[in-house]
């Protein structure tokens, strides 16, 4: 818990919305030991979660984004509590449940869900399509008897645009397009609050990503869902998301609407990123172009100060000893970098005086 | 084979159309015979190549782009696979009537191949620089110390910092971005003519895949060599393509210079996939809301048991009974501009 790079404690964030948020996360890390040898010796510690606070307002989809290995699935396992958190807090409506016990948690499992990015890999291939979906009203008690539950499961199967025919095969019988849409019938079974999609779409082909981007939407405006909506596809995410917040090495460097991220990214590393996805248009070529040099450092051993500036274009010296605290520097708009310590600099350039 | 080196320089654009193509496939048909019947992966495939050109061959998963690859080099496995017509036509010969020796020198010397998981395509028990030095060895005929003295050249040229050290680094060593630079090295050393290219950037992040595509690009301009560059990503093949390739259940549906398949696009299933991809620009996030994506209905039918008409017609939104009864003709509409499409005219016409 006393990690040697928690130097960026971060301020007390109140950008919080009059309204209160449906899940709020404070300062939340995840570290796991590495251990060696048969008598299972500590060796050393990755760092994939390091101090990430964000809030989601109910029946609002935050976007968040990085590259392998910066941590944003483990955020997304963490905040359901799949992973306990090694510091740090979770409130679901105001209510902490971070150290909540299984029985305790029992009535948040069912408003907290998760869709994965496997469908191969999440669904038992043992089991029925209409178990698989059926499977969470029957653990939580919420269908009568067998004929309800399979009234429910035929109507989830037709929301997620599925023929209910299909409800006796079996996953191996599905495309993978089908196979998400049952995991999503799924997750919607019990009418969870929030919905944490852990790259949801990065398995399938673009049409059928299309179709199923298009089913999260509507499901989003039909029951008011809340997202948390993990990938590393920024245009899927800018299309998914009201707010997004980009990752790297285990912290949020920016954290913004989208308007405001993809029209004003105040962060190198967001410039960077953006920069660096390929525009599916004919007149985007030849536009400037950030390429960062080198690859991203390991989280076992992050650089000291701020965690880019091994790659960062516009790094200064003290970059590489202070690490910048996650501010609001804009309304709604965070970001953490030295660039704008007196006052916002965008285009970004390194201030004259450094 | 040498007069169209220049082309690839400077001006990437619309005007790259080869004068004498370096590769040249015609009316490929690979088959693939299983228990459940024939499985026509690539059914009737023409493309080509001209030197220092990019052709991106695009198409989702199973509509035959790869093992069209597979095909040129004859790498696809037999059984079930074979390769049951067309010719693949290289330096006045068809690759398909060579034998297995010929085929062997012709293999990463003049054509290279790179593919998407360097882990899967290195050897884990050899270091990287023995790896490439092997490839020079073998088609160059250097001694081993001149052979490793290029081999660490080449990954001074692909931009692997301390190339010197790197090349005493066994595979598990780098990261995902520095072994695809390996294998770029190593595809490379023998300075082919065509480089295929399949999926090369897809298991890397964006800031590395920008780093590679620039690689490519660069290594394009300075040794003229053609790349065949195959990929699910309209973005990246926007960004990196001359001319594009659509692919669809095994058949080739639409061709057009970059500029004209993005800009105006003739079949219905080319249009459909660039509606379907959200686009990360300043048009598409200022939009008020959220807006819808355009899906296309349906999914790939099975290629053992491919519709009777247009292979596209179950899915399309202009499909008559003309189209679901007849396999439309590749035609040229336009100059350099074929499609596969019954109505193919009416929507040119009504695009303009």
């Amino acid at each position: 818990m006393n990690s040697p790079i928690s130097e960026a404690a971060p301020a007390d964030i109140d950008d919080r919305p009059s309204s209160s948020p449906l899940l709020e996360i404070r300062d939340l890390k995840k570290h796991f030991p590495i251990v060696k040898g048969m008598f299972s010796r500590p060796s050393g510690t990755v760092y994939a979660v390091d101090g990430v606070s964000f809030w989601i307002a109910p029946g609002e989809t935050l976007g968040l984004v990085g590259e392998s290995g910066c941590g944003k699935s483990t955020v997304g396992r963490t905040v359901l509590k799949l992973l306990e958190p090694t510091a740090g807090r979770i409130l679901v409506r105001g209510e902490d449940i971070t150290n909540h016990d299984a029985e305790r948690m029992l009535p948040y499992r069912r408003q907290l869900q998760m869709i994965y990015q496997d469908p191969y890999a999440s669904l038992n291939p043992r089991m029925s399509a209409a178990e698989i979906v059926g499977e969470p009203l029957a653990i939580h008690g919420v269908a009568a008897n067998a004929g309800e539950r399979r009234d429910r499961v035929a109507a989830l199967f037709e929301r997620v645009g599925l023929r209910p025919e299909l409800m006796s095969h079996y996953p191996h019988e599905f495309s993978g397009g089908q196979r998400q849409r049952i995991g999503i019938a799924r997750a919607l079974a019990l009418h969870p609050a929030l919905v944490v999609g852990d790259e949801p779409v990065s398995a399938l082909d673009v049409s059928i990503q299309a179709q199923i981007i298009n089913l999260l939407s509507d499901l989003q405006d039909e029951f008011k869902l809340s997202y948390l909506f993990v990938a590393h596809d920024l245009a899927v995410v800018e299309h998914l998301s009201h707010r997004v917040a980009v990752m790297y090495l285990g912290r949020i460097v920016e954290l913004a609407d989208k308007t405001s991220l993809f029209d004003m990214p105040l962060h190198p590393y967001t410039q960077a990123l953006l920069s660096a996805v390929p525009i599916p248009k004919y007149s985007a070529r030849g536009r400037k172009r950030v390429i960062l040099k080198g690859d991203v450092p390991s989280p076992i051993n992050p650089p000291a100060g701020c965690h880019f500036h091994t790659r960062c274009p516009f790094a200064m010296a003290r970059c590489r000893n202070e690490a910048p605290a996650l501010r609001e520097l804009a309304p709604g708009h965070l970001a953490s970098c030295h660039l704008h310590d007196s006052g916002i600099k965008f285009p970004l350039e390194r201030p004259a005086a450094a | 084979m040498k007069q169209g080196v220049s082309a690839g320089d400077a001006t990437r654009d619309a005007r790259v159309v080869p004068g004498s193509p370096i590769l040249e496939i015609d009316d490929l048909r690979t088959h693939f015979f299983t228990q459940i019947g024939v499985i026509r992966a690539v059914d009737g495939v023409s493309y080509a190549v001209g030197a220092g050109e990019t052709l991106g061959v695009v198409g989702e998963s199973g509509c035959g782009k790869s093992v069209t690859a597979l095909s040129i080099l004859r790498l696809v496995a037999s059984p079930p696979g074979r390769i049951i017509g067309g010719a693949v036509r290289f330096g006045g010969r068809n690759l398909l009537d060579l034998d297995e020796r010929a085929m062997e020198a012709i293999r990463g010397n003049e054509i290279s191949m790179i593919f998407q998981e360097p882990m899967t395509s290195l050897n884990p028990l050899l270091t990287v620089g023995s790896q490439i030095a092997e490839a020079v060895a073998l088609h160059q005929g250097l001694p081993r110390s001149d052979a490793m003295a290029a081999a660490v050249e080449m990954l001074r040229r692909v931009a692997i910092p301390e190339a010197e050290r790197r090349a005493h680094a066994y595979p598990h060593q780098l990261s995902g971005g520095m072994r695809q630079r390996v294998m770029i090295a190593m595809a490379l050393s023998c300075n082919p003519k065509v480089l295929i290219a399949d999926e090369p950037t897809t298991a890397l992040d964006v800031t590395i895949q920008a780093q590679i595509l620039e690689l490519m690009r660069e290594l394009q301009r300075t040794f003229g060599t053609a790349i065949i560059l195959i990929t699910h990503d309209m973005g990246v093949v926007a960004e990196n393509a001359d001319r594009v390739v659509v692919m669809y259940a095994g058949r080739k549906v639409e061709e057009a210079s970059a500029k004209t398949l993005f800009e105006a696009p003739g079949h219905p299933y080319t249009r459909g996939l660039l509606g379907s991809i959200p686009a990360l620009d300043a048009a598409a996030h200022r939009a008020a809301g959220r807006g819808r994506l355009n899906e296309i209905k349906g999914m790939v039918p099975s290629l053992h048991n491919l519709p009777k008409g247009c292979s596209f017609a179950p899915r399309c939104k202009y499909a008559t009974e003309h189209c679901h009864a007849f396999p439309p003709p590749l035609a040229e509409y336009r100059p350099g501009h074929s499609i596969a499409c019954w109505h193919a005219e009416t929507l040119l016409a009504n695009a303009a």
